[in-house]
């Protein structure tokens, strides 16, 4: 089954500066993918790169098992039936939404499809308005439904979601899970929200500095991320000093299973999840616990963060379910209660 | 450390230096009309080396043409000064306060640039002139003699009054693209509302600014109807004298290259001034706040008064006044409507023609920046700043010589309108197209539909009524033109314009007041729907 | 309801169309019976009988003729050769000085048949390039030597002679100079009036400077200048200026009196004189004409002189626009004197072409 997208030896620069370089990328029918990263780091580029709407200096662009750019070879946009969700979602604000939603498709079969896309889009009845009559969260489903109309190969999405407010932003991150999955669609989205990319994407691919640093799903790019970098980018992470040796890291915090390929000395990375605390009072600690004092305390409501200095030094965060926690200036132990990974030192 | 530009790229909302080589298609268009430009050019270089390089040196290093070179760039330079001085307040007054009547003010600020500048020229001299009515007037109250009007006081005031509309035009638009909420930060931040104009809205107005002053600024140098009136040495009366004087075409040509270079030197300067015109949010989010004027508002209103008392009322009043005289002593008047019909129909071509010609200039300029495109959209003002007369003759040159089948027709008359006014098209196009946001244009191609038809189905309604704008610009500037009109219209074709001249150069003010007031009340409806268009948005 | 994108299509097709239509326009032929049919300049003139009161052989075919005299001026004599010739006449009516560069820039391409001057500077300048064909013998014959090329290539059609219309309530006739010098006389500060933007004025003082040498003529200038001439626009102004009495003698053009006295009524106090003996302030300038090399039909356009300077149409100039006819025997107003009488001043006419050096002199004297 031939890849929906493929990037093979990508690369993009600005005058001196490479945005993109040697990406490798493949995309199956029906998967969605995350391109997730921090600001600068390439993914919209990529994004567009996959569009059309820029040429690559290096690499090439499968779609739909075609090459539609490398070298000696670059299909125009409008040919290359690719989808696309701008931030700005970009609707045509002189049409009504059913016109928007039938721009890309030829005469014949316009009205059924129409229809039946708005209501995949859960835009019964809405045909009829202009844009601007409508909510951010029904505009973005204008636009989703307007890239989907035509079947395009793959519909790609550049940080669909950044125009909504946090309310409304989880409850659409699901409807469209929900509509892409219906339609059966391929897509790629370009987000910074590692949230986002983890709770939405099949596969998750973590650019940095203008290429790819990993590539998996969102479990395993959580718990076994490839670089220190990667780690911190995807959720919260704790690092402390240890060593390691066949499987066994020794740190502060006593002795704990770990993995990871190098040995000796290490920098160990802890989940917040993997940490658990317990009131320190009159008691000390025990070997495979460290004191500590908290910080701060950020509760959620479901859950918290506790932030706490171990009295060795570093500074860790640890994750706890919504129950009493702990206040600032208290006491705890700290000890762990799952596998740490471990980097070299850097 | 430097920021490497992928990083500013990645920024969704701000503008991305696209290098990316524009369509073939557009690049030839955009081609052709630098090409139609530059045959004036090709003529005054041609016959510019007709003398060998003795005579080229003799003229551009007399003592006098360099005066005339001085004269006319101070004329410029003032009558730009003063017309950004009117225009700004009166745009700020007429777009963001409560002013009293202030959308009837705005249509009326903006309607001297319908009177053509050799009728008011005219209309001043005789008011304000050595033997003219306001010294009829104050006569009897002892005033001997006016301050002289001649020179260059009287060639300012009247190209200040009749082309600072360019200006009021420009910065109204811009006020209208600005977004409150700076305003509303520098006023939270303790500015008052003089600082907070001065340091925020005011560079904020910039580019608008400095459209209006480029067009105002070129205008003064190729206007002959002033400075012939008003007796002022500038650069198009000179060359105008070179022909009257020893039919010698060398001289002239010669003088009208050193005007090529003089507006060339002016497009350098507000390269500079510009500033970078980035892609505006669409017309503010949210409406400005009025400001409410309190006590200024008398000021205010004495202001715009006057303004139009001196700009409008003046004139109009002036031509009806002659018009009266004239008909209650009998003054054979022919009918107009042959010349009415010719100019509205050669005014309407030019129109089109020009809008569509700006359309490759302007996209091209607005996206696909770059130094060719820059270029090109600054070369369209080559033409602009011509006095008509050169350009006229350049065409008379080729079209005689090498298309006698297109001389002496209305097509080669609209083709040198639409060389002459190009850059008024190409500049309210940019401005209606840095309106649309180019991701409407990529969501277009990215469903399907190519560059053509994502331009008309897309870019070409978005932009209409700006690129209609443009055109009913072109058409008003189009009615009034005179020397294009008398020496490449078809043998016999009269217009408006060359009926007022017909008269004027007899001194028949009766006969010249009626097509005066025709041309004017025509011109006035196109130019009545730009200023409100703007408002029902 | 028409979406906008599609309005703006069709206006610009619409707009295509239309130049393809107006460049269609084949440019007005020469030896085609009827011109093209576009707005001719001729209106519809009364009646179709002929009131032969000259004989002109019917002509052929159209006449181009680019005139720097105004349409209000002489349009009705080219209406009426129509009518007599039956020759289409198309007239392009400009400044005198951008139609002969006209003429020069279309070269040999040029549709003109005939060239109407408003003054004999451009015709001479047309026929140092060699563009003018010699007029016939008939032709020439009916204008004194004064008011024709040396080669015959172009000839006057009416005269205007530079006068000083003065107010015959305040001074006599025997009050004013003999001599144009004689304003130079500090008696008549601020008595006299002028109109220095006229380009009459102007001819006058490029034949001034011809004549006595520029030294003479910055005298002058400066001489009257130090008297404070009132300025007026233009010579109608100062007539009028003259006629109410605030200046008391103005320098101008002979027939602007006869247009004031036509408006103000005629017994306004204001008469003209003439200058004697050759004094360069008695100037007779002249309107004129001259036959193209390029003409497609060169025949029409000797035609038409013919008639420019028949009895009849002579007498239109005498009697409509109160120029001075140059032909013999035609009646002129009892106030003028005849042409004949008038002492002007040896000078050819085709040689007051140095505009540029009298302006220089008019403003470095402060006249302008």
């Amino acid at each position: 089954m031939s890849a929906a997208v493929r990037l093979q030896g990508v690369g993009r620069s600005y005058g001196p500066v490479a945005a993109v370089r040697d990406v490798d990328l493949e995309v199956g029918r029906g998967e969605v993918l995350a391109l997730l990263g921090p600001s600068g780091c390439g993914k919209t580029t990529t994004l567009r790169l996959i569009a059309g709407f820029e040429a690559p200096d290096a690499g090439t662009v499968e779609v739909g098992g075609r090459t539609v750019a490398g070298p000696g070879i670059n299909i125009p946009p409008e040919k290359r039936r690719v989808g696309m969700v701008f931030q700005d979602y970009a609707l045509f604000p002189h049409l009504t939404v059913a016109q928007n939603v039938a721009y890309g498709l030829p005469g014949a079969k316009r009205k059924g499809r129409v229809e039946d896309v708005l209501d995949l889009a859960h835009l019964e009845g809405l045909g009829g308005r202009m844009p601007h009559e409508l909510s951010g969260g029904q505009q973005q489903r204008v636009a989703l439904a307007r890239a989907l109309a035509p079947g395009p190969e793959v519909v790609l999405l550049d940080e669909p979601f950044s125009n909504l407010d946090a309310a409304l932003r989880v409850r659409v991150r699901a409807e469209m899970r929900d509509i892409l999955a219906d339609a059966g669609a391929t897509a790629v989205f370009v987000t910074h929200d590692q949230e986002e990319a983890l709770s939405l994407a099949d596969e998750v691919a973590v650019m940095m500095d203008g290429t790819i640093a990993q590539k998996a799903a969102p479990e395993v790019l959580y718990h076994n991320p490839a670089s220190r970098r990667v780690a911190e980018f995807v959720g919260e992470a704790n690092f402390i000093p240890g060593t390691h040796e066949n499987g066994r890291l020794s740190c502060v915090l006593g002795e704990v299973p770990a993995c990871g390929e190098c040995t000796g000395n290490v920098e160990a990375m802890l989940r917040p999840e993997a940490l658990r605390l317990r009131a320190l009072q009159n008691g000390g600690v025990t070997g495979d616990e460290a004191g500590a004092t908290v910080i701060s305390r950020e509760f959620y409501g479901h859950d918290q963060l506790i932030k706490l200095r171990l009295d060795s030094g570093p500074v860790l965060c640890s994750r706890l379910g919504g129950g009493p926690g702990f206040r600032p200036g208290e006491r705890v132990a700290v000890g762990v209660s799952g596998p740490a990974l471990v980097f070299p030192k850097p | 450390m430097a920021v490497p530009t992928a990083a500013r790229t990645e920024d969704g909302r701000g503008a991305k230096p696209r290098r990316r080589r524009p369509p073939l298609l557009l690049g030839g268009l955009a081609g052709l009309v630098v090409a139609a430009m530059a045959l004036p050019l090709v003529y005054l270089v041609v016959r510019s080396f007709e003398g060998g390089w003795e005579e080229i040196a003799e003229v551009v290093l007399d003592g006098d043409t360099l005066a005339v070179l001085g004269r006319s760039a101070l004329l410029a330079g003032v009558v730009t000064a003063a017309s950004v001085a009117i225009s700004v307040p009166l745009a700020w007054l007429t777009g963001r306060t409560d002013l009293p009547g202030r959308r009837a003010w705005a249509v009326l600020a903006a309607l001297p640039l319908v009177i053509p500048s050799y009728v008011g020229g005219f209309v001043l001299v005789s008011v304000l002139g050595p033997r003219g009515m306001l010294q009829g007037w104050l006569e009897p109250l002892g005033v001997e003699r006016l301050p002289e009007i001649y020179g260059f006081p009287g060639a300012a005031l009247a190209l200040t009054l009749f082309s600072y509309p360019y200006v009021f035009l420009t910065v109204r638009g811009a006020l209208r693209g600005m977004d409150p909420a700076m305003e509303e930060a520098a006023r939270s931040l303790g500015s008052g509302a003089w600082a907070m104009f001065a340091r925020v809205t005011l560079p904020q107005l910039r580019p608008g600014i400095v459209a209006g002053a480029l067009l105002v600024a070129l205008y003064c140098l190729s206007d002959f109807g002033v400075v012939s009136l008003l007796q002022y040495q500038s650069f198009s009366n000179e060359i105008y004298v070179q022909y009257r004087s020893a039919f010698d075409r060398t001289p002239a040509a010669i003088l009208a290259l050193m005007l090529v270079a003089l507006t060339i030197a002016v497009l350098l300067v507000e390269g500079r001034t510009r500033g970078r015109a980035r892609y505006h949010g669409n017309a503010a989010s949210r409406p400005s706040n009025t400001v409410v004027l309190g006590r200024w508002r008398l000021p205010a209103l004495l202001f715009c008064g006057g303004v139009v008392l001196f700009a409008l009322v003046a004139p109009v009043g002036v031509l009806g006044f002659w018009l009266a005289r004239g008909l209650a002593e009998g003054e054979p008047l022919r009918p107009l409507w042959n010349a009415a019909l010719s100019s509205v129909y050669a005014s309407g071509l030019a129109a089109a023609v020009t809008a569509l010609a700006a359309l490759p200039v302007a996209i091209l300029s607005v996206r696909f920046r770059g130094r060719v495109s820059g270029l090109v959209e600054k070369a369209t003002y080559l033409g602009y700043a011509l006095p008509g007369i050169v350009l006229a003759l350049s065409l008379v040159f080729f079209g005689a010589n090498y298309a006698p089948w297109a001389y002496q027709t209305l097509g080669l008359l609209v083709f040198a309108y639409a060389i002459h006014f190009l850059p008024q098209a190409v500049g309210t196009t940019r401005s209606a197209l840095l309106q649309v946001r180019p991701s409407v244009e990529e969501a277009a191609r990215g469903l399907g539909r190519g560059p053509a038809r994502v331009a008309a189905t897309v870019t070409a309604p978005l932009a209409g009524s700006g690129i209609l704008a443009g055109a009913a610009l072109v058409f008003l500037t189009t009615m009034k033109e005179l020397p294009a009109t008398l020496l490449l219209g078809p043998t016999g074709f009269e217009t408006l314009a060359t009926r007022v001249w017909g008269a004027t150069s007899e001194a028949f003010f009766a006969r010249a007041a009626a097509p005066a007031l025709m041309l004017i009340g025509i011109s006035a409806v196109p130019l009545y729907l730009l200023v409100i268009r703007e408002q029902a948005k | 309801m028409i979406s906008r994108g599609n309005l703006v299509f069709a206006l610009a097709l619409l707009a295509l169309l239309a130049v393809a239509a107006g460049c269609g326009q084949p440019p007005p032929e020469g030896n085609n019976g009827g011109g093209s049919g576009q707005e001719s300049t001729s209106e519809e003139t009364t009646g179709d009988e002929t009131t032969a009161q000259e004989e002109l052989k019917p002509g052929e075919g159209s006449l181009v003729v680019y005139s720097g005299r105004s349409e209000e001026l002489v349009g009705p004599i080219f209406e009426q050769f129509e009518e007599r010739s039956g020759v289409d006449v198309q007239v392009r009516y400009g400044e005198t000085a951008e139609l002969a560069a006209t003429i020069l820039e279309e070269g040999e391409n040029s549709p003109a048949d005939l060239f109407f001057a408003q003054d004999p500077g451009a015709l001479g300048a047309l026929d140092d390039e060699g563009r003018l064909t010699k007029l016939p013998e008939d032709v020439l014959g009916r204008v004194p030597a004064m008011f024709k090329a040396d080669d015959g290539d172009w000839v006057g059609t009416s005269g205007r002679a530079r006068v000083v219309t003065y107010n015959t309530e305040e001074i006599q006739e025997d009050d004013l100079p003999d001599s144009i010098f004689g304003f130079t006389d500090p008696e008549w500060e601020g008595r006299i009036g002028w109109a220095p933007t006229n380009g009459s004025f102007q001819a006058f003082v490029t034949a001034l400077r011809v004549i006595e040498g520029e030294d003479r003529a910055r005298e002058w200038l400066e001489g009257v200048q130090a008297n404070d001439p009132f300025v007026y626009p233009d010579n109608l102004s100062a007539v009028e200026g003259v006629a109410s009495g605030e200046v008391q003698a103005a320098l101008v053009n002979h027939y602007y009196l006869f247009q004031v006295k036509e408006e103000q009524g005629q017994d306004l106090p204001a008469a003209n004189y003439f200058f004697e003996g050759g004094d360069p302030g008695a100037l007779v300038l002249a309107a004129g004409a001259g036959v193209l090399d390029t003409a497609d039909n060169p025949e029409a356009g000797e035609e038409f002189l013919e008639f420019a300077l028949s009895d009849e149409a002579q007498q239109y100039f005498a009697d409509e626009t109160y120029e001075y006819p140059l032909v013999d025997g035609v009646e002129v107003s009892e106030e003028l004197p005849p042409l004949t009488d008038i002492q002007s001043p040896e000078v050819d006419l085709s040689n007051l072409d140095d505009l540029g050096g009298t302006l220089e002199l008019l403003q470095e004297t402060g006249v302008l």
